[in-house]
């Protein structure tokens, strides 16, 4: 057709795969993690909500060969943090005493400097997961870049000319850093708190640097926090098949990648195309509102086995069935390890899967320009 | 279809015939002895007839390959493959898309093509890939040398229980051949160490990379697999280890039997350096040619560089962050769970640069060094020492001196200096380049139905536009690259897929995997595995197969097993 293919990195992790452009990545799949990784930090990421069984299954909170499960750990911090919180209300309650305020970013328990499992979080607001965490790192809004930039300095041995870097002081920093070089294998899990904060992709670019400097000194990975059902799976066909992940413009007859051009967003603000097809994606509710409405001004075509905003505006809506309940198929986890996707129960009778409505598209497509593949 | 190629010269090895005039008659994908009346004729007086060619090793599919093509927009952009109403569209250059890959095989004359490195745990993706690949049959070699049961078995002398898991595997990763990266060395690289010798302990699994390839090669022989071991050595790309390489090829000596080879040695070249830094680095391709002159149980191939923009990717993980080191460009890591790792780093090969201009001697002297052409193979383990599209320049410079001392020409002086290639007067034969490309990579791999053009074998043949008899390849060399860059013909399972470079047929590749049945009604060799499963692995004992419809055409070769 000479159309552009996009999927929906393109709104949350595309900044990540940028910055693999750029520097490339160290990272692994998680069961490294599961059975190796004594610091685990996650950055702009809230596994506890965003991932409820990640730390169950593979990281702080499960066994490996060479890691223990620090559920332990995991039932006094939480202890604390009730006691805490009910220390706080009786001293609400309690009249003629002044509630104090819990100082930001205590220096970094004992724990950093033992061997055995740890775990951090960085983010500019005190999450769940946060709660869970050996030690919470606040950084000041939009601050990561910098924070980032000086660990990379400390780590080189190199001095801090200041007091404090995004509102975390120096002290605190060294200590942190002593404890990214002297573990066996840390690894940082960043999440749309780190790509979509600013600075994107040179975030990014700056954490998985700090990686790679890491790597000079003991073992490093990161991992970005991946969430759609299956963005990794589209990714990794689009580039076998293309050799670009997302946002492939065919219009040539060959394929071109120029995200900021070629992406779905852009094209769609340019008011550029003149037809749509959707499939199992909800842009209504996620694409800025120009850019929706020069999509639905359009003939669209919307694909899905669930009613979204996008389909409620589509031209032809053609439903089909659920993969990994009504059909089988396959899906990339977020580290790329291919899963099978099992059939569970007989789809209603006529509904063709996803896969099946395409093909049936592609072979009268074909048929009708007269093409032989 | 039926089809009859009327008098071309034709180079079959395994039939010893060398450039004799003779037809070659196919009907239903083989080669047959009789014409039927209806067959079509095509007349290729004057032209090469050879097999389709055999790539013995090649990275094009898998995690790591498309990791690679992720890292790498730069590399795509200028080298781009138009679609046509036969075609898809794709991109090239050093790790081209699936379909672009399929078809540049095609166009020089190439038609199976195994894929080396395959991560069991991601197996289900190589071979999603592989069915995107079209037109060229395929393979490919699960990693094993690294995975937890190999070590633990080996370690306490369990050979049998270790082939039983080895088979196993090879079922579910729908994998060919056993394959060795720097054995130890993608485990200790788990806590970002490596192993140094091959007699070095594996950290944690007190086991030696002697031990695993000696091991592994005895479950090679129990299992009856129609590859040997093929095997990436330690000290991959570090001054010094040939003689390292030479102690491995020893360590398996004593475990030959009826003259056979019993191990494959990859990319030699990567493993053929003399001296203690980089400044000091030379060639030990003149040792090592020495040894596999004298010994029949190795065969090598040599992964030849040429000078141009390429990418680097291993599953030797260590080695990849030192070449990171080295280059200080963009690097990628990727560790398995359970099983291997692996990098990739971007990398161009100068001819201004004394260790590179070595690096692209190594590769020459040893095609030419080793006498019997059997024994070394010719590769560019694409896309390490470079693109498999130059394999008609490396033809070239093995047939022609000409071509070789035209190239030295505008190569670094003191490599040049250094290099034993002025001295080396030997030319490839096209009965020669015969053997290195398809004829004898088609018998290192056991692949029974193809490098030859005998009755009964897959009708998959290259037809070269040269001319022997009026062509001399050491002058005209030129000549030569031109005609095997786009072969006259490309036939694929009996029919014609390409013409003159270009595509005419886009039909679907076999993918060959080896099911093992065992002598005695197996042990029940899944309980100590599934016992494991959950503690070893983040995925579901029964999600970890990969099913055999998963593959577009399944072509499994049931091997019986000693045991
Ligand atoms: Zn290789």
């Amino acid at each position: 057709m000479g159309g552009v293919l996009d999927n929906t990195s393109t709104v949350c992790h595309g900044p990540s795969i940028i910055s693999i452009h750029d520097v490339g990545i160290s990272s692994c799949t998680l069961g490294q993690l599961r059975h190796r990784a004594d610091l685990v930090i996650y950055w702009g990421s809230n596994p506890w909500d965003a991932h409820p069984r990640h730390l169950e299954r593979y990281t702080n909170f499960t066994k490996g060969r060479f890691q223990d499960a620090d559920w332990y750990g995991y039932v006094t911090r939480t202890n604390i943090h009730q006691t805490d919180k009910r220390l706080s209300r009786i001293l609400k309650l309690t009249p003629g005493i002044k509630e104090e305020v819990l100082p930001k970013n205590e220096s970094l328990p004992y724990k950093f400097f033992r061997k055995g499992r740890k775990m951090m979080v960085i983010d500019v607001r005190r999450t769940r997961s946060a709660d869970m965490a050996d030690y919470f790192l606040q950084v000041e809004p939009n601050k990561d870049y910098e924070l980032i930039e000086a660990f990379r300095m400390l780590i080189k041995h190199e001095e801090l000319e200041v007091n404090e870097v995004a509102g975390v002081p120096v002290e605190i920093l060294e200590d942190i850093a002593d404890a990214l070089i002297n573990c066996s294998l840390g690894v940082i899990f960043f999440g749309v708190g780190l790509t979509m904060s600013k600075g994107k992709h040179r975030n990014i670019d700056a954490a998985i640097s700090l990686v790679r400097d890491l790597n000079q000194r003991t073992k490093f990975l990161i991992m970005p926090m991946r969430g759609h059902f299956n963005v990794t799976g589209s990714n990794t066909v689009s580039t076998w098949q293309t050799g670009y992940p997302f946002a492939v413009d065919f219009s040539q007859g060959y394929p071109r990648y120029n995200p900021g051009e070629t992406s779905v967003v852009d094209i769609l603000r340019r008011d550029e195309t003149d037809a749509g097809l959707v499939i199992a994606s909800d842009p209504v509710s996620n694409f800025p509102k120009e850019a929706t409405s020069n999509l639905i001004k359009n003939p669209l075509i919307v694909i899905d086995p669930v009613e979204t905003p996008t389909s409620v505006m589509a031209d032809v809506v053609i439903p089909t069935t659920y993969v990994g309940i009504e059909t089988e198929g396959t899906a990339y986890r977020m580290d790329h390890v291919p899963l099978p996707l099992k059939k569970v129960v007989n789809p209603p009778k006529g509904l063709p899967s996803d896969k099946e409505a395409l093909e049936k598209i592609l072979l009268e497509v074909r048929r009708m320009r007269k093409e032989m593949i | 279809m039926k089809l009859v190629l009327k008098n071309g010269l034709v180079y079959d090895p395994l039939n010893q015939i060398n450039g004799e005039k003779m037809d070659i008659i196919i009907k239903d994908g083989k080669i047959v002895e009789k014409t039927d009346k209806d067959s079509k004729t095509i007349d290729i007086s004057g032209m090469i007839v050879m097999p389709g060619g055999v790539d013995i090793h090649a990275h094009i599919a898998g995690s790591e390959v498309n990791t690679g093509r992720l890292l790498r927009p730069e590399d795509h952009f200028k080298d781009v493959e138009v679609k046509s109403n036969i075609t898809r569209s794709g991109v090239g250059r050093s790790i081209p898309s699936t379909f672009t890959t399929g078809y540049r095989y095609t166009r020089m004359g190439y038609t199976t093509v195994m894929n080396p490195s395959m991560p069991p745990l991601e197996a289900r993706h190589t071979h999603e890939e592989l069915n995107d690949i079209p037109i060229i049959d395929k393979g490919a070699y699960p990693l094993l040398g690294d995975w937890w049961f190999v070590l633990e078995y080996l370690k306490n002398g369990l050979v049998e229980d270790c082939a039983f898991h080895v088979a196993w595997m090879m079922a579910a990763t729908k994998g060919y051949a056993i394959k060795l990266v720097n054995p130890g060395g993608p485990e200790s690289w788990g806590f970002g160490r490596n192993v140094r010798d091959i007699d070095d302990t594996v950290p944690n699994f007190d086991i030696t990379p002697r031990e695993i390839i000696r091991g592994l090669c005895k479950v090679n022989k129990l299992l009856n697999l129609p590859h040997t071991i093929h095997l990436h050595t330690t000290n991959l790309g570090v001054p010094g280890n040939y003689r390292t390489t030479l102690k491995t090829m020893k360590c398996v000596e004593d475990l030959a039997y009826d003259k056979k080879p019993v191990m494959h040695i990859t990319h030699v070249m990567f493993g053929a350096f003399k001296g203690k830094d980089w400044y000091t680095m030379s060639s030990g391709a003149e040792k090592i040619s020495k040894y596999v002159n004298r010994h029949r149980h190795v065969t090598i191939d040599t992964a030849q560089v040429v000078f141009t923009d390429t990418t680097t990717m291993t599953a030797d993980g260590p080695f990849q962050f030192g070449l990171y080191r080295l280059t200080g460009n963009k690097w990628v890591n990727h560790d398995v769970e359970t099983e291997t790792t692996g990098g990739i780093v971007p990398f161009r090969y100068k001819r201004k640069n004394y260790v590179h201009a070595t690096q692209w001697s190594i590769g020459l002297e040893l095609s030419l060094l080793i006498k019997s052409p059997w024994k070394v193979f010719l590769t560019t383990d694409h896309p390490n020492a470079a693109p498999f599209i130059t394999y008609p320049r490396i033809i070239a410079w093995l047939m022609s001196k000409n071509a070789r001392e035209k190239t030295m020409k505008k190569m670094n002086r003191l490599a040049v200096r250094k290099s034993l290639l002025p001295s080396i007067e030997r030319e490839y034969s096209f009965y020669e380049i015969a053997i290195a490309s398809r004829a004898g990579t088609a018998k290192a791999l056991g692949l029974k139905q193809k490098g030859h053009l005998g009755i009964g074998a897959d009708a998959d043949i290259a037809v070269y536009n040269v001319n022997p008899k009026q062509v001399d390849p050491s002058k005209e060399y030129k000549s030569v690259i031109k005609a095997f860059k786009h072969a006259a013909y490309t036939i694929k399972n009996g029919e014609i897929v390409s013409q003159k470079g270009k595509i005419v047929k886009s039909n679907i590749g076999k993918t060959y995997w080896i099911n093992v049945k065992f002598k005695s009604p197996p042990r029940e060799i899944t309980s100590d595995l599934k016992k494991k499963f959950k503690d070893y692995w983040t995925v579901e004992f029964d999600n970890y197969p990969v099913a055999e419809n998963y593959l577009a055409l399944s072509t499994p070769i049931t091997v019986e097993a000693e045991i």
